[in-house]
């Protein structure tokens, strides 16, 4: 489970100044102004020095606005120039994470390493279950010779101690694909080539150096025009802020969406069509089919396990089948996705029928700049409330949940397996599915462990908001 | 101790995006030694995040005392302090 920290916080402390700008009179200067308020001249730093981290906010703040370290030529363009770019956008251009490079602490390599805790004992676990010889005694304690060690970590489980410890990566340790790796400098870089988006080393990194594109400017920009804003609430919003649903709808509704509906339709219609495509496909023969759901695994299939490929349910995600509802009842919507995904934004800019993604950092981010609070508005009821299985989408198991509840009465012999989180061991395991044959003939495959409740863009404790949300099945 | 250590955490809109969030489950997450002494509730805005000079949200309150950046950490920290306060020893630490 993750817990929040300070790296968190400052980083949605920069989303809340940047939609504050917007909405301020000279949105220029605050702009410009954004990294001095935050480290202020003679206050505190977080690292060596204000003036380090106000470097470092200049590129927060570039992100918020959409672009990447590598969207700058020349140092000195102040952040206006880039929020002026930004409302001159037309469109989504990329949404690719970015690193902001000095930001990145340039962990030491993964790695054992013996701590002072070593008594240099007579025992000597350490050296003589090394199956390399990498342990040396030096001045009465082990030392790890990094030259010989493997990582096996063996030296670690038999020190009575506890005086080895492993010093990981935590951006490349989360990655499932390894798509992070380190330059000749120590410092991580992103592979985009390999990359799904997931977000995960956007949120394990404790010095946030790795930051998603927000689109915040796009949709302030969008709503403040008057253009038809319609609000696609992905299932997870559950519990993600103070008050029921249509508190949350009101909120947003204050904002200027014409519109607020539940993602949850669109999985509902979800179910329906993946459980009548896993019956055809069972009839003709496959041995399994996978859920499509989730963007940042679909990402991972087409870059990483093209062999399971033809196991991938054609049918679109519930933000698919949501986007096309609404824009086929009318053509000028713009549609803007608010989730917990990061991937979501790669989805959706393959996708025509939605025109932005939101986490729910953002809203909550942009709440906060007008003032909206929540648990003030006054509750409005859905148009179309969704039913329990769409909903159910937010959580793990909660697909294969519906789409047995949907099978019900056919005595399909449906036997389900789920991918609770995925990491470079799930990603084997599936491989292996493609080809051998597994225990299940329906997988459900979820990046982020415990679901989408547990996405980087969360506000809520996970647990805290699965309640919620069991609460909330038994009405629906 | 007999009197419960009232612990109120601020769901204003604010506090909860900023990170009140991720402490609604602290009541299960408190260490056995807290458990029996400590109420932990969820208050509507406690209205303190206009003025900067009251810290960084998400704002709580432990016996009505204001703390700002609060986390799981700093919340055990406040109840620790209070409750062996109480029974004399570390007195400075109140």
């Amino acid at each position: 489970m993750r817990y929040d920290n300070q790296a968190n916080r400052i980083r949605k402390e920069v989303l809340v100044h940047v939609a504050e700008a917007f909405m301020s009179d000279n949105p220029e200067d605050a702009i410009d102004h954004i990294p001095i308020k935050i480290r202020p001249k003679g206050g505190a730093a977080s690292r060596c020095c204000v003036y380090k981290d106000r470097e470092v906010l200049k590129y927060r703040t570039m992100a918020a606005l959409g672009f990447g370290v590598e969207d700058e030529t020349d140092e000195l363009t102040p952040l206006r120039n880039y929020f002026n770019r930004a409302l001159k956008r037309e469109a989504v251009e990329s949404v690719a994470l970015t690193v902001i490079d000095i930001a990145c602490s340039a962990c030491l390599k993964s790695q054992y390493l013996v701590t002072n805790a070593c008594r240099g004992c007579l025992g000597r676990a350490c050296q003589t279950n090394c199956p390399k010889d990498a342990i040396e005694m030096i001045n009465g304690r082990a030392v790890i010779n990094p030259d010989k060690c493997v990582n096996c970590g063996l030296c670690m489980q038999a020190c009575p101690y506890n005086a080895v410890v492993r010093t990981p990566v935590p951006c490349e340790e989360i990655c499932p694909v390894k798509a992070v790796f380190k330059d000749e400098d120590g410092r991580e870089v992103i592979d985009h080539k390999k990359c799904i988006a997931c977000g995960q080393c956007a949120r394990a990194c404790p010095f946030a150096a790795i930051q998603d594109r927000s689109q915040m400017i796009d949709v302030l920009k969008m709503l403040k025009s008057g253009k038809k804003g319609i609000a696609l609430l992905a299932p997870s919003i559950v519990g993600q802020f103070p008050g029921d649903l249509g508190r949350i709808a009101a909120a947003l509704e204050q904002l200027g969406f014409t519109r607020i509906a539940e993602v949850a339709v669109g999985a509902d219609e979800t179910v329906r069509r993946e459980a009548a495509e896993w019956k055809e496909r069972i009839k003709a023969g496959a041995p399994f089919m996978t859920t499509s759901c989730c963007p940042a695994y679909v990402e991972a299939v087409n870059k990483h396990l093209p062999e399971l490929e033809k196991f991938i349910s054609h049918t679109p995600s519930p933000m698919a089948i949501s986007g096309r509802m609404i824009k086929e009842a009318d053509f000028e919507a713009v549609t803007v996705f608010i989730g917990p995904c990061i991937a979501k934004r790669t989805e959706a800019l393959n996708n025509p029928n939605i025109d932005y993604v939101l986490t729910f950092e953002e809203l909550g981010a942009i709440l906060i700049a007008a003032g909206i609070d929540v648990q003030e508005c006054e509750s409005k009821p859905f148009e179309h409330p969704a039913q329990a299985g769409g909903r159910g989408f937010a959580v793990s198991g909660g697909v294969t949940g519906a789409i047995r509840a949907q099978l019900a009465e056919e005595q399909a012999d449906l036997k389900p397996v789920c991918f609770n989180g995925l990491d470079s061991k799930s990603l084997m395991r599936l491989k292996a599915a493609a080809t051998r044959d597994g225990d299940g003939n329906f997988i459900e495959v979820m990046c982020c462990e415990g679901g989408c409740m547990s996405g980087p863009g969360v506000l809520c404790n996970p647990v805290v908001a699965g309640r919620k949300l069991a609460q909330l099945l038994e009405h629906s | 101790m007999d009197e419960l250590i009232d612990v109120e955490i601020c769901t204003g809109t604010t506090c909860f995006v900023m990170g009140a969030g991720h402490l609604l489950n602290l009541a299960e997450e408190l260490p056995a030694r807290l458990r029996p002494h400590v109420n932990i509730c969820g208050s509507h805005c406690l209205g303190v995040c206009g003025d900067p000079r009251n810290g960084r949200p998400p704002f709580a309150r432990v016996n009505r005392m204001l703390l700002s950046n609060v986390s799981a950490e700093s919340l055990i920290e406040a109840c620790d302090r209070i409750l062996i306060g109480s029974k004399g020893d570390r007195c400075d630490a109140v």
